[in-house]
């Protein structure tokens, strides 16, 4: 992938701010979440990062798409802590 | 125990009800996962890996076993249909694969590339039942001094063929090596580099480690681009799975060469699948009768290096199982899964805990059989689900990486790590700073630092030891002649020239 890149053909030298500021972005996103796990508990910080992606990130119009992003902390509560039975954060305000 | 005994018996407890379903399940999830757009198989496997830490030690490393040949075949499948090689070793396959794709024979590379990998994975397999044992006791009168060796050898060998750079490799080589410093010294008891914080006196987490630097990395450098382009679009005869008879009779060649040559390089300790894939889809076009379609998508030029990745692994095995030693960023999270089981890689493997060894050896034959029978006719299947518009994909691989860290440890710090690696992983991607040679380094680290310290504990402090036992000096020659011919050698700058060639 060396060569490529050099040449600019590979994605992983192109250096534009705005192509940064992107993943930059998605990266604070994590952030936020990573932080929040603690105090609200996996479904809600979940539910924060999927909204800052569909709001701030990809300002997301489509109806579908939202309600799939928003479904997907839940189905991955119920896949991992209720089928898989690991035990995911509940957040320590509420209990 | 003999090898025909052992694997019998391994065959014996590996063909449970049980195991055999959660070998399923480990397949068909590998693909999945792997089959994500930017997910390779070490994410994958990284992700999955706390899956099948539940289980005891045998049907744990089964569904392992399952899972890596899942996501091996899933990183093939982007290859071919997405253009985007999960992970090193696949970037060969990318160049006549996507070709074959964009010319609507997309079913007959995925198919090719099945079969290729089944014949050749049974190649590797069968080269690992043989020759483990005898390594292993080749293995067994290694002390502090030799593993040391091998160790740097290890290490060199993994920075020459990590990237076309021997400076970059050589920058995430000493990244891996610092970060995995951090925590207690197991000979004084002291703590390193921890800032006083206590979650860090066991060492950095290597899930959080691997997950943030593959996964988070790949997922922040994919999303750069807002471009509504598509990443894929769906092949629509991909009804035409199977190649023809003409393919298979075509590609039969290729697929034999590429699984002993697989085999052969993947033994060398650190070559690994990426060298692997290069060298036999040079001789694959070498001795093609039509080399000319070389690039051009050309059946044998995925059939070659997809069976070169794949036997490879059963190389790979024998230097990860008799010595610890993994040869890629995927072998480096099998060696995790290992040492989270509590077993140690290493000569004694084999004799202290020949009921876990043989099995997995037994399942990664029941692995190859399994990935056929499922994945052949799940190919259109897999097509529609790259059809998911990437804007959903990330924010679930996102949450994927959080959950399967936490799982871990249940430990809200891993997230931590698992963010600062991300961001860590990206910009080692932006810096074209390759991320293998920092994980191997990461896990090859606490080897190689404990053995040289317990060699010069031996020698009280003299370094000549190394050079007075013969297989050390050997060894240590071996990687001196290897670094000297790798940076003035003529014929291997032509070698790198080559595979630079391709690679562009």
């Amino acid at each position: 992938m060396g060569p490529k890149a050099r040449k600019g053909e590979a994605p992983t030298l192109s250096l534009q701010p705005r192509h940064m500021g992107r993943a930059l972005l998605v990266w604070l996103a994590l952030v936020v979440c990573a932080l929040l796990i603690e105090p609200l508990g996996f479904l809600l910080a979940g539910e924060v990062l999927v909204l800052l992606v569909i709001v701030v990130v990809e300002r997301i119009r489509s109806i579908p798409l939202i309600i799939t992003l928003l479904l997907l902390p839940p189905a991955m509560y119920l896949l991992f802590d209720t089928l898989l039975e690991v035990q995911l954060p509940g957040g320590t305000l509420w209990y | 125990m003999n090898a025909i005994d052992g694997l019998l018996h391994g065959l014996q407890s590996a063909i449970t009800p049980t195991n055999l379903l959660w070998l399923i399940v480990g397949c068909l999830l590998g693909t999945l996962v792997g089959i994500l757009p930017g997910l390779g198989p070490p994410a994958t496997i990284s992700i999955l890996l706390p899956l099948a830490t539940g289980f005891d030690p045998a049907t744990g490393l089964i569904m392992m076993a399952g899972i890596y040949y899942g996501a091996k075949y899933g990183g093939s499948t982007t290859s071919i249909l997405l253009n985007i090689p999960g992970e090193s070793s696949s970037v060969v396959t990318c160049i006549d694969g996507y070709e074959m794709a964009k010319q609507g024979r997309a079913g007959q590379a995925l198919g090719i590339a099945a079969i290729g990998s089944f014949v050749a994975g049974t190649i590797g397999v069968i080269g690992l039942t043989f020759l483990a044992p005898v390594a292993a006791d080749v293995a067994v009168n290694f002390g502090p001094p030799e593993y040391s060796a091998l160790m740097v050898f290890a290490l060199l060998l993994v920075i020459m063929l990590a990237g076309d750079s021997m400076l970059k490799g050589f920058i995430a080589m000493f990244i891996g090596l610092f970060l995995s410093t951090i925590g207690t010294d197991l000979f004084s008891g002291e703590q390193r580099f921890t800032g006083g914080q206590i979650e860090l006196a066991g060492g950095i987490e290597f899930i959080a480690l691997s997950v943030g630097i593959f996964a988070i990395g790949e997922v922040l450098v994919n999303i750069e681009d807002k471009t509504e382009h598509k990443l894929f679009t769906v092949p629509s005869k991909l009804r035409e799975l199977l190649p023809s008879k003409k393919d298979i009779k075509k590609s039969t060649p290729a697929m034999l060469q590429g699984g002993i040559v697989g085999f052969l390089i993947g033994i060398l300790p650190g070559a690994g699948s990426t060298v692997a894939s290069f060298v036999s889809y040079i001789i694959a076009k070498k001795t093609s009768r039509t080399p000319e379609e070389f690039g051009k998508g050309s059946i044998e030029g995925v059939a070659a290096p997809e069976a070169a990745n794949n036997s490879e692994t059963g190389g790979a095995m024998v230097p990860l199982l008799t010595m610890g030693i993994p040869g890629s960023g995927t072998g480096a999270v099998l060696l995790g899964a290992l040492v989270l089981y509590g077993l140690n890689p290493g000569p004694l493997l084999f004799h202290e805990h020949a009921d876990v060894v043989w099995p997995i050896i037994a399942s990664m034959y029941l692995g190859n059989i399994a990935l056929l029978v499922m994945n052949l006719p799940m190919v259109p299947f897999f097509a529609k689900l790259l059809n998911t518009p990437y804007k959903v994909l990330y924010p679930a691989i996102l949450l994927i990486s959080v959950v399967g860290v936490y799982s871990v440890n249940f430990s809200i710090f891993d997230v931590g790590l698992l963010v600062v690696f991300g961001l860590l992983g990206y910009v080692m991607r932006k810096l074209d700073i390759p991320p293998a040679p920092l994980v191997l380094a990461f896990v090859l680290g606490p080897i190689a630092e404990n053995s040289i310290r317990q060699s010069l504990l031996l020698s009280d402090n003299s370094p000549v030891i190394y050079l007075q036992r013969p297989i050390s000096a050997t060894l240590i020659g071996l990687a001196v002649v290897l670094l000297l011919l790798l940076t003035f050698g003529r014929r291997a700058r032509k070698v790198r020239e080559q595979v630079i060639e391709i690679d562009a």
